[in-house]
């Protein structure tokens, strides 16, 4: 974990919970750095969960969800996106082949 | 038990990254009774215990849909041009060159369905329908 994805857990564990989305973003219990001489090591605690949907995927003989639980599922993952761009003002699909970015959280 | 990166390591808006809660504490006990029991295999490289992954069984009830991952995210304020998204995830304004912004993520849930919802053996076609049109149209 490098050290912005370290302070986007800081910002979003200390959000508006009351927003809607708020219980629907991943966040951190703790953070933690064990300083090392080849450059700190940032740790992350969070809860476990159960499956992500590729597992639940996965443990489908068809391999593919109902419509019941795409329908519940979306309507979860569409909050908690309105709660990253409102909230928190941040696209969370990004920088997977960008190499000179670097993040700024307001 | 969700304490892996997703291997590939990009943080977008994919069946990888997004979670079921616990809802059921009676899974916790499960798991903990059956590595008591039967404790995972596991091997030790360079002094280190490597533990073969358990999976939770099935719970009676599903908890909270979460959305996890936040190593590739930048702020929404400004117009971002860079590169971004894998291959068949990258929404039109990826693929065109052009300025993109929170809409990016909406694009990413869609093709995140394709991957849970449409029939297996269709689903590669579709995405790459979609970017076959989107290069025809960059030229």
């Amino acid at each position: 974990m490098d050290e912005d994805e370290h302070s986007m857990y800081n910002i979003l564990s200390k959000g508006n919970a009351s927003h809607p989305g708020y219980h629907h973003v991943r966040t951190a219990l703790d953070l933690f750095t064990i300083p090392r001489q080849v450059g700190d090591h940032r740790c992350l605690v969070q809860k476990p969960m159960w499956d992500s949907f590729r597992d639940l995927l996965n443990r489908n003989p068809a391999h593919r969800f109902t419509d019941e639980l795409l329908r519940a599922g979306l309507s979860q993952v569409f909050l908690a996106l309105d709660y990253l761009h409102t909230e928190a003002n941040i696209v969370h699909t990004g920088t997977a082949y960008a190499t000179h970015v670097h993040p700024q959280i307001c | 038990m969700s304490t892996r990166r997703s291997a590939n390591n990009n943080a977008d808006i994919k069946a990888d990254n997004i979670f079921i809660e616990i809802e059921d504490q009676g899974l916790l006990k499960a798991f903990v009774d059956a590595e008591m029991s039967h404790p995972s295999p596991r091997k030790v490289v360079d002094g280190k215990p490597i533990y073969a992954t358990r999976h939770f069984g099935l719970p009676k009830g599903y908890g909270r849909v979460v959305l996890g991952d936040y190593g590739s995210v930048v702020r929404g304020d400004k117009p971002q041009i860079h590169d971004a998204q894998p291959d068949v995830y990258r929404c039109p304004e990826v693929m065109l060159k052009t300025e993109w912004g929170f809409p990016a993520d909406i694009w990413n849930v869609g093709a995140m369905v394709c991957t849970v919802f449409i029939p297996r053996g269709k689903r590669d076609q579709t995405l790459t329908d979609v970017h076959t049109d989107l290069e025809f149209i960059r030229g």
